[in-house]
């Protein structure tokens, strides 16, 4: 069934449903649409990777170690690879050949005698360290865009401790902490040159970046997890050579080999890094945010083509980063995408399929989530909501996907902010901090950009901005679907 | 997450359930007793019958059918040890597969309702349990005699996963040939029956990546045969060990945050150090081997690749008759120097290499010899636990 007929058999369905209440109007009542993907019986579908092959099947690696492959036509499953080792991450490079980021290495998985069912596993890379900590986790692999690679390593935690046993060298300096890094180069984005086939540290600075993405223009996203030395998560726009502000993996750093990177001073510690792009509100927006994903669909997906989604665990929603560069860096806001529309959580990995609709593959792992593969479908119906946020010399832009009701899209009263920080220190996450209302000083609508401008009282870098709306409604009466936005100001306009 | 409350509230039947695996053929023959007989055996304070279930895995239960009376105040006491999400509905005689396909319908609404689906078929059900909850449903058993299936509605899980309830002062039909049962469930051993813990069956040579003991975090567990298994080390690049008697059991390695060692069933009967075997060029060169992944061949064995230098090896372990011990077999290529092996110091087997010199513990081979030998490890002890 393609995407065409599920959308006018959900259509029909909504006018049916829908016709009590309402006049059946020529659109469904939900922009977007869940559908649950039945996995097979057996499967303990904790998703770490999903994909699409060329031919138009999914492919998916799973915790116990298979690799299966799902073809949406007729719903089957089928087994392609066998006995990994908690692959979380895949990449596709034919319908015979996929890569998978497992545990111990980046390994490609060939069909070679064409059975269906893979029996080459060519270990890829396999050159960094395992101190056999269970948090050590493998993340990838995402390409550059120029040809080669990008993977990313977890740091091990202490709620275990390493093995007699390990793989790598080993720096008692990188032990000690919450999140350590005792073995290379955990905590680091690494960069693999597929010719030489040298994985080299790429940055330094991140704490469970599971999930990384390379947009149209080459750069690298990476998200990281709140816990210590992050007061919330974090979306890093990822620069060689940079630190992003998890010391453990300090270690590794040239110059830094015999330095315990828990004594350097948290002041010097937070001159050496750099800010994230978008801060995601911990427990508001986000607790554990995962894979980002640029959205390619050319409006298959509705209207935020060229944005940025970002899987959450703990919500049953994905997230819509709106970027933009201000003072030569990227910064931006965050916002749910769609809520409460049958989504689970666990969203932990997502993949276009060639339709336009999104899937998602969840997992839980010993923590909060869920198991399953589901996508979200665009319905055709354009959803009432804020299509960009932008930074002005003394406020906001809101540029809404409708046209809006212009009484409410000028009243100040329906737009509440506030802003606060978060601490960057070893304790494990932050309050917000210094939170403060700010005060609006002036607004208009422009119906024709669909714009809503905004003057603040005041607009101070290094504060999270905190937007709520209320009573929001598009000219056409429907309702605003997103009310809450959050702007990390890094930089001002100049 | 909706089993949780419900786990808190029963918190209590959670120690009572630890016997459940010792008594669970005891419940079964009881039940069955009480139908035969028509005898109430079961001392309850108050005057519901207790009935315990468990989803297990492999998208089970534990017991696939009870006899109650008509009329019959009923208290299940469903747990669910499984890895997976399950729940138990009971429906109207005969509407076992339909109530499933109207939940598997539900789609995404269904999580929420705990597919459920909104129908008159459905007569008692628990909500969807997480692994280790437990929830408690009573209900007073129809007046009418017949077969009342139970099933598990997430979806998928129901077309397998179903038992039934006789309402019926008679004896059961034989089970064997039961249709109210799932097939592979019609055998009273079927409880001792280790289910793949994979969507397919497990068929022999296979292998596990994952952590093993005594062996680098880059570890691959692989079973030559169902009692046969091995050891490999993908940072060494060498068998660190094999046994007898089984495979693994990753249950615990699956379980929550993936921090413990696959456990080994049987007996070690070779192990040698971390120490790899080969050098070349001459017998004190300290290069380190580079593993370069594995092919599976048509059997299922695994040829694992890996370089010294300039070396290519590649290394194939395979059982002996009786398994007896095993073979690796050995090719390299791009050797233009002698190769040397060191003999494994491990008195409770016999080591046998079929080309090259040996020499105080050392064998000597050319780059000639070096293309194939093989060496045989045979166990000294004959072996104690074989399976049947």
């Amino acid at each position: 069934m393609n995407f065409k007929s599920i959308a006018s058999i959900i259509f029909l369905c909504t006018i049916l449903v829908s016709c009590g209440e309402k006049k059946a109007s020529d659109l469904p009542a939900e922009s977007y649409i869940v559908e649950t993907i039945a996995t097979p019986p057996g499967l303990r579908a904790e998703t770490g990777g999903i994909a699409f092959l060329p031919d138009g099947r999914l492919i998916a690696c799973f915790h116990l170690g298979e690799v299966m492959t799902y073809d949406p036509k007729s719903k089957r499953w089928t087994v392609f690879a066998k006995g990994l080792h908690d692959p979380l991450g895949i990449y596709p490079i034919s319908n015979n050949e996929v890569w998978v980021m497992q545990r111990p290495e980046l390994t490609k998985l060939v069909d070679t005698d064409n059975d269906g069912e893979a029996d080459l596993y060519e270990t890829i890379t396999d050159d960094f360290g395992m101190s056999g900590n269970y948090h050590e986790f493998a993340f990838g692999p995402e390409p550059d865009g120029k040809g080669d690679f990008y993977i990313t390593l977890n740091t091990a935690s202490n709620g275990a401790g390493v093995r007699d046993e390990k793989r790598g060298e080993y720096n008692p300096n990188g032990r000690p902490g919450r999140m350590y890094s005792a073995v290379p180069y955990r905590g680091w984005i690494m960069h693999l040159d597929i010719e030489t086939g040298k994985l080299e540290p790429f940055a330094s600075g991140v704490r469970s970046p599971n999930g990384l993405e390379v947009d149209d223009d080459g750069n690298l996203f990476v998200t990281d997890n709140q816990g210590d030395w992050l007061g919330t998560s974090k979306l890093f726009h990822v620069k060689k050579g940079k630190f992003y502000g998890h010391p453990a993996g300090l270690v590794w750093e040239k110059g830094f080999e015999d330095v315990d990177p828990l004594q350097l001073p948290p002041a010097v510690l937070n001159k050496m890094r750099q800010p994230a792009a978008v801060l995601f509100p911990h427990g508001i927006m986000a607790n554990s945010p995962t894979q980002p994903l640029v959205d390619r669909t050319e409006g298959k997906f509705g209207p935020f083509t060229g944005q940025l989604l970002v899987g959450e665990m703990d919500h049953e929603y994905v997230m819509r980063v709106m970027l933009e560069e201000v003072d030569g860096e990227l910064q931006g806001a965050c916002v749910a995408l769609v809520n409460s529309i049958g989504l689970r959580k666990g969203n932990n990995r997502l993949a276009f399929a060639p339709d336009g609709s999104l899937w998602i593959g969840q997992n839980d792992h010993g923590w909060l989530g869920d198991e399953g593969i589901q996508r979200i479908i665009y319905t055709g119906k354009v959803p009432t909501d804020v299509l960009d946020m932008s930074l002005t010399d003394k406020g906001f832009q809101l540029t809404f996907t409708k046209e809006m009701a212009q009484q409410a899209a000028e009243n100040p009263e329906n737009f509440k902010f506030k802003r606060y920080y978060y601490k960057y220190h070893r304790r494990y996450g932050s309050p917000q901090t210094d939170v403060q209302d700010v005060k609006i000083q002036g607004i208009n609508y422009d119906p024709e950009s669909k714009t809503t401008t905004v003057e603040l009282d005041t607009l101070k870098p290094g504060y999270v901005y905190d937007l709520e709306i209320n009573n929001m409604a598009a000219a056409d009466g429907d309702s605003l679907v997103n009310n809450h936005l959050y702007y990390t100001l890094n930089r001002l306009r100049n | 997450m909706s089993g949780k409350h419900a786990n808190k509230l029963t918190a209590s039947f959670r120690f009572k359930s630890r016997f459940k695996s010792v008594l669970s053929f005891a419940i079964i023959a009881l039940v069955f007793l009480v139908a035969a007989s028509n005898i109430k055996l079961d001392t309850q304070k108050d005057d519901y019958r207790e009935i315990r279930i468990k989803a297990i895995a492999g998208l089970k239960y534990d017991i696939v059918r009870f006899a109650v009376k008509p009329g019959e105040k009923i208290r299940i006491i469903f747990e669910n040890t499984d890895d997976m999400a399950h729940n138990m509905v009971f429906t109207r005689p005969g509407k076992r597969e339909s109530v499933v396909r109207e939940a598997q319908m539900m789609g995404g609404s269904g999580a929420a309702k705990n597919y459920i689906p909104e129908s008159d078929d459905v007569l008692w059900n628990t909500k969807i349990l997480e692994i280790e909850d437990v929830e408690t449903i009573e209900f007073t058993a129809p007046e009418k005699e017949d077969v009342y299936p139970y099933a598990c509605t997430y979806p998928g899980h129901g077309f397998v996963m179903y038992g039934a309830m006789y309402v019926t002062t008679d004896a059961l039909p034989p089970l064997e040939t039961d249709e109210n049962v799932p097939q592979n469930q019609r055998t009273s051993e079927f409880q001792q029956k280790a289910a793949s813990p994979h969507p397919y069956l497990m068929t022999y040579p296979m292998l596990y990546r994952t952590f093993m003991p005594e062996c680098s975090p880059a570890a691959i567990a692989v079973a030559m045969t169902e009692t046969h298994s091995y050891c490999w080390d993908a940072t060494n690049c060498m068998l660190r060990y094999s046994w007898r008697g089984g495979f693994v059991d990753n249950t615990a390695h699956w379980k929550g945050n993936g921090n413990a060692f696959s456990k080994i069933k049987g007996d070690i009967y070779f192990k040698r150090s971390n120490q790899f075997p080969f050098s070349v060029g001459a017998p004190d060169s300290v290069l380190m081997p580079d593993f370069n992944g594995y092919q599976i061949d048509k059997q299922g064995f695994p040829q694992f690749n890996y370089t010294l230098g300039k070396v290519m090896f590649r290394e194939k372990v395979l059982p002996l008759t009786e398994d007896a011990g095993i073979k690796i077999q050995y090719e390299t290529s791009h050797a233009n120097e002698p190769l040397f092996f060191r003999l494994p110091q491990d008195n409770s087997v016999t080591v046998k290499i079929d080309k090259g010199v040996e020499e105080n513990g050392v064998i000597t081979l050319s780059p000639d010899e070096a293309k194939a030998f093989s060496i045989t490890i045979t166990s000294n002890h004959h072996q104690q636990h074989h399976q049947h």
